[in-house]
């Protein structure tokens, strides 16, 4: 593995517990779940906002196996197992599919953390835009209700979103000459980071390597990645390739918008998160197509990859589909988080770049 | 009326059809409205069946011809949209609400719409795959549910013609029909997608929310929704408005909301006749149809109430004269969840002696009335809150909890549907709340895809579903009598006493700590508890039936060690065993080499005392040596609890253990009984970890008795003619009783248990009086006929007798995994058992994991059919 991969494991090692750390100093944090929900929001609300930090090995998988039957997606039985040992003062427990609606809403019978239901619309539209304002709305106004926060402070917002965007921006225009794991991990530390802080360890860590030079360009897309998870970008990496993430734990995870907003107020926030979202699951879903192919072209990128987690039926009804959209050859992966899949994903990925070699 | 009353094969029906008067012929027509007089359409269930769907062969249906009508009207539904679509009539294919955007598409005229998502069933009644092949060539395979057939449907064009117009429902409902109507989407098909809000109630920490309930479903939900969907809705007038042509009024809205209030009140009607009649005068598969056909009036409202009426009228004229179609005078109360994909297995349960009573089929809201003092878009939206899809599985259960004692349903079938992502979550809920709440059988099972045939699996599984509520029900009829013995209310104290003993034993054992006694910890038989008692100590038996602790442990330990084992270390390596956290002493005796070895691992962390086992039992030298192993673990108490054990101390430790083992050894030979008066579960959970108990000693006192009255009042638990089961080799314990379970699951009963957890430790210590009470300890426990003695002749013995006295008639060999000397012995026992005893043998080696329950039962039912 590549130096500055290593180095970005260590790093993100480091700065979860370096999170835990500071909860235990009276830090409070908000976990969410999927990138729609603006971490600005609760960031003005003087919360810490982090994507819940599951992991593939996340939780205690036992009792996870008890609750639920095994043919639950796999994220969503890490995020059981993580909801269940405390990994934040509460959770915005947003509905995005069946197995997530179930989750949250079955809750409260596996853990005694709070967790605040929201239900991100699939539809599109203004009716539904305002919907999922409203539902945020309510949430920031429970949480001041319920003393977590004093209130909502429009400047601390705009801080949280800037930077994000910036350290975003930093990371995207160097996104090709950064090691798949590497890079990989530097996106997951956003669910876990001050963007502010992260920009300083990024530009840090690239400083601290000579520049990778990838021999061909990979566009992965579909299901979330979790940290742990990390056998497609391996193989691409121990190939010698770049691997660009345009999913939702990728480039994906921000707002499309670079001119600054007119203001930093919950329903601007919303309005940029919910209309920038371009997920399968929206209906209709043409936007996932029309961003992946803009992806294709603006990288350059040889080939795609969807990887979809098993029981994601969104993203893996799209694999004839996805396969018809592109000028680019196209691998569907249906993963899940077991070791027993390592070899044979790493397997069909070599075959894929072997294929694109020999086109 | 004379006319029979039963249920008919298609072959029969060809016969009855004959009898049809012309006048009923006739009036049976569709598209009234649409084309002069209308079109015929009663056709016989062989007819439709030539058409391909060939399921129809395999059904019984009752013989009332309003069931004829009803079968020909849902299967003429196709040539209603083929030519209503030729007549120039606009087609609207409705997907996911199931009884909600019908009432505002039937607002419009010059329109048909049907649900696109019932094609779910027609690969089932085609028998036949082609819709899941053309599907599965566009991306929609196996991980979607059946659902995936509306998609070949709108391929092939076989079903239905192209639709004008589709209305999709997506959000709180399900990712299955959103996935396949946008793979639809992507074929060119003009989709109209609407946003479902998922039913939220009022958490402890809500501040701002409002909440209303709903006005006839009576649940609790978010304001916010129903104005959210008023706006869904008003999008969905107004794609209606574009496909017909026509302004929609508030008085045509109305005008479709009175005529669903009718459709429903009819069918809730015909449910309530139904489903709370003892003999039900409708089958289930009628019923089901019923049911179906009223939310979306299977594109024909007029012919639809004609249908609905004619069934009504059959229900109640059944009623008054006590006539059933079913053939059992009082058949079992089933209620069934989710619509079987396979509707032949509503027929197999009417054949197993079952019925339905009561159903959840995700429709129910649809049988709720609309408010009609109200705007109709507010009143659908409303309605739409009562959907169980949208709300919590939780929720949904405790519904059906209600539902369940309303229509006395005696147990739960939940019929899954392969694929559909929230039968995952349903089951787990179900389980759950159903044990807490009802405690009555519950069946879950995956409907396979099985065409021509019934699924053998399925079938084991349902005739052992109908035999438990069975034995149920003969149980709780001799529980009624007042002159039992010991109440209901007192049985169930036992028992819950047994079951949660280790809470009792917590806190004694904390309770002996601060008055300053010993507890000793042990895991193994071979260790003496009279002498522990005699230290003025308490024996108890640590922890290790639990599969939690298993990954901890495999963290240090090898994945391939015997469950037990890793299932102790996991224990100690995650504090959670509450009795190692206070015992003075932990004696670890060398069994076998995985204990031995584990014990190496925790010896730093308690003072441990290691007994060696010898394990040549006949041998002298072995035996002296033993001695001398007891003589050590005498002198290792004293010092660790700073007495003598005089011989004094011996003779009373070993008399209250004598009777607590003489209590125990009455307790279990209880299994002897035929019938049996217990079950062996719950002798099974006779094995508490803590001795020298005095409540333990009286609770098993009043499980003696109870047992007795059973006996006295013939009360028998499982009934009285189920094969008998010896359980031999591995213990168990609460936490890992799976395959005891899965025995008296499958119609056997567990008489017996050859094992550590059961009669082979429980021989009296004898000769102590006159002569060295320690050798009289310590002869005893050397003759425990544990598989790590060579040889072990004594375990065939022991069978043998267990095999004579419990009138057994077959013995299971449990084996947990990586159990080297069980595992081999077991080739000598299963010789003995089969050879020399002449019984069945079936060895079983498992883990304690659940993962391989289905499996096991298969084979155990397998066994016990052979008996």
């Amino acid at each position: 593995m590549h130096p500055l991969s290593t180095r970005a494991i260590e790093l993100y090692s480091e700065e979860l517990s370096h999170l835990n750390s500071l909860r235990e100093t009276g830090l409070r944090t908000g976990a969410v779940v999927c990138r729609a929900f603006p971490p600005a929001v609760l960031a003005g609300l003087g919360i810490r906002p982090v994507r819940i930090p599951f992991d593939v090995s996340g939780g205690d998988k036992d009792t996870v196996s008890n609750l639920v039957r095994q043919d639950v997606c796999p994220l969503v039985r890490e995020l059981l197992g993580e909801i269940q040992s405390d990994c934040s003062d509460f959770v915005v427990g947003m509905h995005t599919c069946d197995m997530t609606r179930r989750l949250f809403q079955e809750s409260y019978r596996y853990t005694r953390t709070t967790v605040h239901q929201i239900q991100l619309p699939a539809t599109k539209g203004d009716a539904s835009l305002r919907f999922f304002t409203s539902q945020v709305d309510r949430i920031c106004r429970d949480l001041t209700g319920n003393g977590l926060s004093s209130g909502y402070i429009s400047s601390a917002a705009e801080d949280w979103y800037s930077s994000t965007l910036e350290t975003a921006a930093l990371l995207r225009s160097k996104a090709h000459t950064i090691p798949p794991v590497a890079l990989q991990y530097m996106l997951h530390l956003f669910r876990i980071m001050d963007p502010s802080a992260l920009k300083d360890k990024v530009i840090e860590l690239l400083g601290s390597a000579e520049p990778y030079e990838p021999e061909f360009t990979l566009l992965l897309t579909g299901s979330p990645v979790a940290p742990g998870d990390n056998t497609v970008a391996e193989t691409v990496e121990a190939m010698g390739g770049a691997l660009i993430p345009v999913n939702c734990t990728g480039f994906q995870m921000f707002p499309d918008q670079t001119e600054k907003p007119e203001d930093f107020s919950v329903a601007t926030l919303c309005r940029i998160y919910f209309e920038s979202g371009k997920c399968v699951r929206c209906r209709p879903n043409h936007e996932t197509f029309r961003y992946v192919a803009e992806e294709l072209s603006s990288t350059g990128a040889g080939g795609l990859i969807v990887k979809s987690l098993k029981f994601c039926d969104l993203w893996f009804t799209e694999k004839v589909r996805m396969k018809k959209a592109f000028q680019v050859p196209v691998l569907v992966l249906d993963t899940a988080f077991s070791t027993g899949e390592v070899e044979r994903t790493a397997v069909r990925v070599e075959s894929f770049v072997q294929s694109l070699e020999r086109s | 009326m004379n006319d029979p009353v039963e249920q008919l094969t298609t072959g029969q029906w060809e016969h009855r059809i004959k009898s049809v008067s012309k006048e009923f012929f006739n009036s049976c027509r569709f598209l009234r409205n649409t084309l002069p007089g209308g079109v015929p359409y009663l056709f016989s269930p062989y007819e439709y069946s030539c058409r391909g769907d060939r399921l129809l062969r395999r059904l019984k249906y009752d013989s009332s011809f309003a069931s004829l009508r009803l079968w020909a009207f849902l299967f003429s539904e196709k040539d209603r949209l083929f030519l209503a679509k030729e007549k120039g009539s606009k087609i609207v294919a409705l997907m996911k609400d199931l009884g909600q955007t019908a009432v505002i598409s039937y607002a419009f005229p010059g329109q048909l719409s049907f649900y696109a998502d019932e094609l779910w069933w027609a690969p089932c009644f085609a028998e036949e795959t082609y819709l899941l092949d053309e599907a599965a060539k566009l991306g929609a395979t196996e991980e979607l549910c059946y659902v995936r057939a509306a998609l070949g449907a709108m391929v092939t064009g076989d079903y239905f013609p192209a639709p004008d117009l589709c209305i999709a429902g997506v959000g709180g409902c399900c990712d299955d029909f959103s996935a396949v109507m946008q793979l639809i989407e992507g074929l060119g098909f003009d989709v109209h997608w609407w946003e479902m809000v998922s039913r939220r109630t009022k958490p402890d920490f809500s501040t701002v929310e409002s909440y209303d309930n709903t006005p006839f479903g009576g649940v609790e939900y978010q304001s916010i929704a129903v104005d959210f969907l008023k706006e869904q809705f008003q999008g969905i007038v107004k794609r209606m408005e574009q496909l017909t042509g026509t302004n929609c009024t508030d008085d045509m809205l109305r005008a479709s909301v009175q005529m669903f209030n009718r459709l429903r009140s009819m069918v809730s009607r015909l449910r309530e006749l139904v489903y709370t009649a003892d003999r039900p005068p409708l089958p289930g598969l009628e019923m089901y149809l019923a049911e179906f056909v009223t939310i979306h009036t299977c594109s024909e409202p007029v012919e639809c109430f004609n249908v609905i009426q004619g069934l009504l009228d059959v229900a109640e004229e059944r009623l008054k004269t006590g006539k059933s179609p079913l053939k059992s005078e009082s058949p079992y109360r089933v209620y069934w969840m989710y619509p079987s994909t396979d509707a032949s297995l509503i027929t197999l349960l009417e054949d197993m002696g079952g019925c339905i009573a009561g159903t959840d089929y995700f429709i129910n809201h649809s049988f709720l009335p609309l408010r009609e003092d109200t705007d109709p878009l507010t009143a659908i939206a409303e309605n739409c809150m009562d959907d169980r899809l949208v709300c919590s599985p939780s929720e949904r259960i405790h519904r059906i909890v209600e539902d369940v004692k309303k229509y006395r349903a005696e147990g739960i079938l939940m019929s899954g549907i392969f694929g559909a992502s929230h039968c995952a979550w349903d089951a787990s809920a179900l389980h759950d709340i159903i044990q807490d709440e009802l405690g009555i059988p519950v069946l879950v099972f995956d409907v396979p895809y099985s065409p021509g045939r019934y699924n053998q699996q399925v079938v084991s599984r349902m005739q052992s579903f109908i035999e438990l509520i069975k034995t149920k029900r003969a149980s709780d009829e001799a529980t009624s009598e007042v002159s039992a013995a010991v109440s209901e209310t007192d049985e169930e104290q036992i028992l819950d006493y047994f079951r949660n003993s280790m809470s009792v034993e917590v806190d004694a054992v904390r309770t002996m700590k601060r008055q300053g006694k010993g507890v000793v910890g042990i895991y193994c038989e071979y260790t003496p508890r009279d002498l522990i008692l005699a230290a003025n100590a308490y024996p108890v038996c640590l922890c290790g039936a639990s599969r939690r602790t298993i990954p901890a442990a495999e963290t240090v330990l090898p994945a391939n060690l015997c469950p037990l084992i890793k299932s102790s270390f996991g224990y100690i390596l995650t504090g959670r065993c509450p009795f190692f956290m206070v015992s003075d002493l932990i004696v670890a005796e060398t069994t076998c080499d995985g204990k031995k070895k584990m014990y190496e691992l925790i010896a730093g962390r308690k003072p441990q005392h290691i007994l060696e086992l010898t394990q040549k039992v006949n041998e002298e030298a072995a035996w002296q040596h033993w001695f001398t192993e007891v003589k050590l673990l005498k002198e290792k108490l004293e010092e660790t609890f700073g007495l003598e054990i005089t011989d004094t101390r011996l003779r009373e430790a070993i008399e209250e253990m004598n009777r607590e083992r003489a209590l125990l050894h009455r307790a279990f030979y209880l299994g002897a009984e035929n019938p049996p008066v217990v079950t062996g579960v719950e002798l099974a959970r006779l094995r508490y970890r803590v001795s020298g108990l005095s409540e333990h000693h009286r609770m098993l006192t009043a499980f003696i008795e109870m047992a007795n009255g059973r006996k006295q009042s013939q009360k028998y638990p499982l009934g009285n003619n189920r094969p008998r089961i010896i359980v031999s080799g591995c213990p168990v314990s609460e936490g890992t009783l799976k395959v005891i379970e899965l025995v008296e699951d499958a119609g056997g009963v567990v008489v017996a248990q050859e094992t550590c957890s059961g009669l082979k430790p429980l021989l009296p210590v004898e000769g102590y009086m006159n002569a060295d009470p320690l050798e009289a300890i310590a002869r005893k426990h050397f003759q425990i006929p544990c598989s790590c003695m060579t040889p072990n002749t004594g375990r065939l013995s022991l069978l043998e007798k267990l095999a004579e006295d419990f009138q057994a008639s077959a013995v299971i060999d449990l084996v947990w995994q990586a159990c080297h000397t069980y595992s081999i012995e077991s080739f000598e026992v299963g010789n003995y058992v089969r050879n020399d005893l002449g019984l069945l043998y079936l060895k079983i080696e498992t883990d304690y994991s659940n993962s391989d329950r289905e499996r096991l039962l298969i084979r155990i039912q397998t066994m016990l059919e052979m008996i």
